[in-house]
Parts: C-alpha cells; structure tokens; sequence
C-alpha cells in the first residue's frame, strides 16, 4: 500500500513535469518553428504564425515574395535537440511508472522452487 | 527555392499523430522492433514531406535510444567500446546512403527514390522476415533452450590476425580487427539513412559475424542508434526540416505504446512474438508490392499505367500497410487481457491452496511473531552475517525460510533478448546456492524474484510470501559514506511490509543482548514492545536507551526518563532482566556507546519507513545506527 502511495506521487510529479514540458513547447509554437527554419539561411515571408520559410532562396526571388532574408544560424539546430533531451527524460520517466499505478505489471511474480 | 512547410497542427492531427506513435510503439515494443516501417510512412500521410517526416522521426529516435542504452548499460550489457566505433562508422556509412538518395533524386527524381527505397525495403523484410518465420518455427517445435555455441563465422573471424587493425571488444570476448567491424557499423549507416532500421544488419552481424552474445548485440545496437540518431538529427537540423513538435508528438504516444508492448510480451510465449514480428513483417512487405508499378510506370520502365489504377494501387497499398498495424495492435492488446486474466486467475488458486503447517502457533501478536523470514542475499561476501543469522533466527523460532535473491531485470527488452531474463535468473539462482547449503537444516524455499530494481523485488516477495521479516546484509563502506546506507537497504525499509533487520557481513547471530532505543513516540513503543518480546522468546537481558541532547528542555527530559520506565515496568515480573539509562548525546551515538556498554549484539529501532525527502529530514538516526553498527539492526516498522 505503502508502496503504491510512493509510486503515485512520484508519476503524478513526473507527469506535471512531463505536461508542462509540452505546454512550454506548444505555446512557444512560433519560437520553435522560427529556430527550425532558421538553422540555414532562409527567406522569411509574414511575421508569427504566419511566417513562410523558403530554403535555398535568392534575395531577389525572397524580394519579390516581400520578404526579408535571415542568415542562418548553426547553433539554432541545438534547441530541437536539447527539447528531444528533456522531454524524453521527463516523459520516460513518467510512463514507466505510468503503467506500474496503473497496475499494468509484467508477468514476472517471484519464482518459487523448493 | 523551397518553401519547408512543417504539417499544420489542430486537434486531429495531434490525435492521429499521438494514436499513429501508440500503435507504432505498441508494436515496436513487442516485436523488437519496426517502429520506424510504420511511422515515417504515417507522418507523410498526414501531410509532412518525405525529408521533413524522416528527420522528426531519427529525432523522437535519438534521445530513446540513450535511456535505452543507459538503463542496459547498468545491467552490463552494453559494450560501449564497440558500440562507438561502429557508431562512428554507422555514421560515415549514413552520410554515404544520404549520398546515394541525393545521386538517384539527381538522375531519377523523387519516383527514382521512392522505388530504391521499396525494393530495398522488400529485399531486407523479406529476408529478416524469413529468418523470424523460421526461428519461430524452431522454437514452436523445440522447447530446447540451450545457448547458441559461437557461431562458426565468428570463431573464424577471432582467429583472423591482421597486424595494426586488432581492438580487444569485451562484448566478443575477444581481439578482432577493425577491419571486419567498419563494414558492419557502414552498412548499418547505410541501411538507417535508406530505410531508417539499420539495427536489421547491425545486430544480426554483430552477433553472427562479431560472435557478440544477443543480449549484448541489442544493447549495443542502442549506442550505434543513438550516435547515429543524435548526428542524424543534427544534420537534418542544419537543412531546417526538423519539426520537434511532430516528434515529440510521435514519441507522447511512442513511449506509452512501447512499454504496454513489452509488458505483453511477458504473458505471451516467445514464438508467438516471433510469430507476430515475421507477420508483421511479410505484410508490410506485400504492402509494397502495391506502390511498385506506379514508380516503374512513372520511369517508363512499363508501359504508362492509368493514374487511377495507380492511386487505387497506392491506397490498396496504404491498407495494407493499415491491416497490418491494427492486426499487431489487436495482437498485442488481447495477448495482454488474456495473459492478465490468467495470471490472475492462477494468482487466485495460488492464494487459496492450503499452506502447509510450518510451525505450531505461537503468540498471535503480529509485533511479536516471527513465522516467516525472508532472507535477502546477493550472493557476495556482504551477506555473510545475514545468512547466518536468518537461518539462526529460522531455526530457533521454527520459522519458514525464504531465500531470495533478486534476478534483475527489465521486461522491456524481453521480446527482443529473451535470453536476458534466463541470464539474470541463473544469476540469482547461483547467488542463492551458498545461501541454500547454510539452510539445509530448516524448512526453507528458494524465491526467485525478478524486477527491475532489487528492492522492488525483495519487497514484492516480502509481500507475496507474507513474510514477517526480511533478513538482509549491508554494504561495507567507510568513512563518511559508511554514515548512509545503501540505497536499496534504505528503500527496503522505506517500502517493506513487515520490519527489516540489517545485518553486518562480520556479525554473529545475536546471543547476548539486546538493546532498543526508544524517545517514547509511538515509534518507540513499537520498537521497546517488539524488543520485548524478543529478549522474552530468546531470554536474553534487554537494555533500553532514550537519548536526549543539551538543547532538550526539562519536560524532553522527564518524557525521556518515562518512556525508558515504561518498558522496564511493562517487563516487570517476566523472566527477563532490564535494565535502562537516558544517555546526554546524538542519538546514534548514544545508541551505539550503549550497545558496546550493554555487549548487545541486537539493536531495535523504530522506523516511520517515510522515503524520500522526508526520509532525508526524519530518518536519519536509524540511517545512521544501521550504517555504523557493527552488529545487526532491527528496523521496526510503523505505518
């Protein structure tokens, strides 16, 4: 019982963190999208959500479309990586013991022999 | 100019993505493996191009190999070195396959690509598929398990010496030259970058070719996966088509599906895996079959087919490609109810079967009774004292004996290395066998308990077999690390059903006194009544301690001095002698003064059995007389 109350604490902590991980990411949508199509220089087309990215543009072809080139910034490729990091962690965590609170355990009660 | 337009996301699209990763890792969990053959063609059906759909899917990819491989490495099965190099390998060989594409793209366009990827992907299903039917086959007709002897190629390949290429690989268990490891590591590169399941050619040839266990081969393939994936994410990251909200997306449902996945293939038998992985396969196969035209007749390598046929090819194709995913899905969800249902139902049987009559009914006081006692060992020399003084304990009470150790052990890789859990329970069984000789004279049973952590598993055998103490050894340490216990003798007494008592690997079964310290909390009480009992069965003189500190007040004083009064008034008129002392001083240090003073050679604490953070801020006296005693300590346990 005692057990099972730990185990509930711990997956309700470790899926707030999960949740929030998410949240964190959807509402900074435009962010996200921004430093994915930013790694390479691009040309950018709208501000926000409405922004259209075009790889392997020529100003004069980005000056017709009315937008503005953006040089690319390696680095940028980290963010996509560090996110892929964290909410793997948080996440991983969280299910494991997701399916244990669930009372979803493998098939493997001990093993009795005289 | 390219416009990289990422899929739109709304709700539905959320839903399909987190239900389309489920199902993917609900098969992929049970089957091994396959994940990728069902995701990436299900991203491009919602809309997200080719490039764009293969990079989200290596960057859900990357950071799951990692915690696969680091939760395997702990369990010894990774073989880092190899694991690197062919990594590193792996990665040049991806650059070459991402190559190769570009080449055909350049002479054939997209149909040019969409073809070599089918036809590779028929070729490797339908030979791996082959191999699983027939291992299946093998397996249903024998239920010879016998280890696989180092297979021929192998032990030709270690005995191969080319001078300046040898490298000692520990998973081999032997000196091998680069020169046979590069290929391995490029082709699995290569075939990643085609069809995104390089581990199809890696772990095969590690171990038929490297002469590497299985275990070891799965393992290690996570360390190639992750380099691969991390240098794969990385590279597509710079040509900005990877969309980590897709990803994560994918893996939101990914990792709740791979886990139940694992978690069926615990109730099923393991050709019944086999035989769901080589379905599975040979369908997604044939799906192909249904795309082949359309790109021959787009090339003009037949004749133009009519584009409606051709879309009605491509959606025969897709259904396929469907039937087989909820085929597995349907597989793996009933095998999981049914194997539930079972399990219980011989759960139930289990409980209901008369035990045997073990010993005659001594008090009826769950505090005092000792009926049942686990014996928790590890084989090594630190669970000497426990050993000795459990079977001591079993005999003079006329107690059952459980002797259990731990097969450790992760069921999320049995459908892959089913050989894992036979390794990890031989190995139990064998750190059992001294144990089990030291037993011969009482009435004992042998517990194999497997789980993912040993205190998970001491404690689940505590409760299954009622046991009302767990006997376990503690960890030698010195120096200040001595003043913390190990981790899984802190976490048993956190977790466990009954009391726990710690033994030395030095100390004697206890025979000449006891000592309990009590601050005459309720936790105290448990603790002084418990001892009580004891030195009453085991007529041995008890001494009772309360520790107060020079910045108690007089009324801590008085409860001290009362709680010590207490218990010697509760012994008054029993054939026992008591003696008792409030001791000025740190409680642990008080205790264990006392217990050299008094010659006890039994300690009783009580214990809230908190864990956690809570443990940190309340337990530590009991922490700290467990880790410095050099005589066992009796943890009693209060809810």
């Amino acid at each position: 019982m005692e057990l099972h109350k730990a185990l509930l604490g711990k997956t309700v902590f470790w899926g707030t963190i999960t949740a929030v991980c998410y949240a964190v990411m959807f509402f900074n949508t435009d962010f996200i999208l921004h430093m994915a199509h930013s790694t390479p220089s691009a040309c950018v087309v709208g501000v926000g959500h409405e922004a259209h990215y075009f790889h392997k543009a020529l100003p004069e072809d980005c000056a017709k479309l009315g937008g503005h080139m953006e040089p690319g910034t390696w680095w940028h490729v980290l963010v996509p990586i560090a996110i892929a990091f964290v909410i793997s962690f948080a996440h991983g965590a969280f299910t494991g013991l997701f399916w244990e609170v669930m009372g979803l355990k493998p098939a493997s009660a001990p093993k009795g022999r005289k | 100019m390219e416009p990289v337009q990422f899929v739109d996301l709304n709700a539905a699209t959320v839903f399909l993505l987190v239900l389309i990763g489920f199902i993917g890792g609900m098969v992929s969990g049970f089957i091994g493996s396959g994940g990728a053959f069902v995701l990436t063609p299900a991203m491009m059906s919602l809309g997200a191009p080719a490039i764009v759909a293969v990079a989200s899917n290596i960057c859900h990819k990357f950071p799951k190999a990692l915690v696969g491989a680091a939760k395997r490495h702990k369990y010894g099965q990774v073989d880092v070195k190899l694991g690197v190099v062919l990594g590193v390998f792996a990665e040049l060989g991806m650059l070459a396959g991402k190559h190769v594409m570009t080449e055909i793209m350049r002479g054939f366009g997209k149909t040019g690509t969409d073809l070599y990827v089918s036809v590779i992907f028929i070729v490797v299903l339908a030979v791996v598929g082959s191999f699983v039917f027939r291992d299946y086959r093998r397996l249903r007709a024998s239920a010879d398990e016998a280890p696989a002897p180092t297979p021929a190629l192998a032990r030709w390949v270690h005995s191969v010496h080319i001078p300046g290429t040898m490298v000692y690989f520990p998973g081999a268990g032997a000196r091998i030259s680069l020169l046979f490891v590069i290929p391995i590591g490029f082709a699995t590169g290569m075939l990643a970058a085609t069809i995104a399941v390089g581990g199809f050619i890696g772990v095969p040839a590690m171990i038929y070719v490297l002469g590497v266990p299985a275990i070891m081969a799965s393992a290690t393939e996570l360390v190639i996966a992750f380099i691969m994936g991390l240098g794969g994410t990385f590279l597509y990251g710079l040509e900005g088509v990877v969309d980590v909200r897709l990803a994560m997306l994918i893996l939101l449902g990914s990792l709740f599906g791979i886990q139940l996945g694992a978690i069926g293939t615990t109730y099923v038998k393991d050709y019944q895996v086999k035989l769901v992985m080589a379905v599975i396969m040979l369908t997604v196969l044939f799906s192909r079959f249904f795309y082949i035209p359309g790109y021959l007749s787009k090339l003009g390598v037949i004749s133009p087919l009519e584009t409606g046929l051709v879309d009605t090819l491509k959606t025969l194709g897709d259904s396929v490609l469907a039937v087989a995913l909820i085929l597995g899905a349907v597989t793996v969800l009933t095998s999981l109810t049914r194997g539930i249902a079972e399990h219980k139902k011989a759960e139930m049987t289990r409980q209901v079967s008369p035990e045997p009559a073990l010993v005659q009914v001594g008090n009826l006081d769950p505090m005092g009774r000792i009926e049942r006692i686990l014996l928790a060992t590890d084989g090594s020399e630190y669970s000497a004292g426990a050993v000795r003084t459990a079977v001591e304990l079993a005999h003079r009470n006329r107690a059952r004996l459980y002797v259990a150790a731990v097969a450790v052990y992760n069921p999320e890789y049995a459908s892959s290395v089913p050989e894992l859990e036979q390794a990890a329970i031989d190995a139990a069984r064998r750190n059992v066998a001294s144990a089990v000789a030291e037993a011969a004279g009482v009435d004992h049973e042998v517990v194999i308990a497997e789980a993912e952590d040993p205190y998970k598993g001491i404690v689940e055998a505590a409760e299954e077999y009622r046991a009302d103490l767990i006997v376990m050894g503690r960890r030698g340490r010195r120096g200040l690390a001595r003043s913390m216990v190990g981790d899984a003798t802190a976490k048993v007494i956190g977790h466990a059903p009954c009391n726990v008592m710690v033994v030395p690997r030095g100390a004697a079964p206890f025979s000449r006194g006891i000592l309990v310290a009590t601050d005459g909390s309720r936790y105290g009480d448990a603790a002084a009544y418990t001892a009580s009992r004891m030195a009453i069965s085991a007529s041995l003189p008890l001494s009772v301690v309360s520790a107060v500190s020079s910045s108690h007040n007089e009324q801590r004083r008085r409860e001290a001095k009362s709680a010590v009064e207490r218990v010697k008034s509760g012994l008054a008129g029993q054939a026992v002698t008591v003696s008792g002392n409030v001791v000025e001083g740190r409680a642990e240090q008080a205790i264990l003064e006392q217990a050299r003073a008094t010659q006890a050679d039994l300690i009783v604490l009580g214990t809230h059995g908190r864990t956690g953070l809570d443990r940190l801020l309340m337990g530590s006296t009991t922490e700290r007389v467990i880790g410095f005693a050099d005589c066992a300590v009796l943890a009693v346990k209060v809810a």
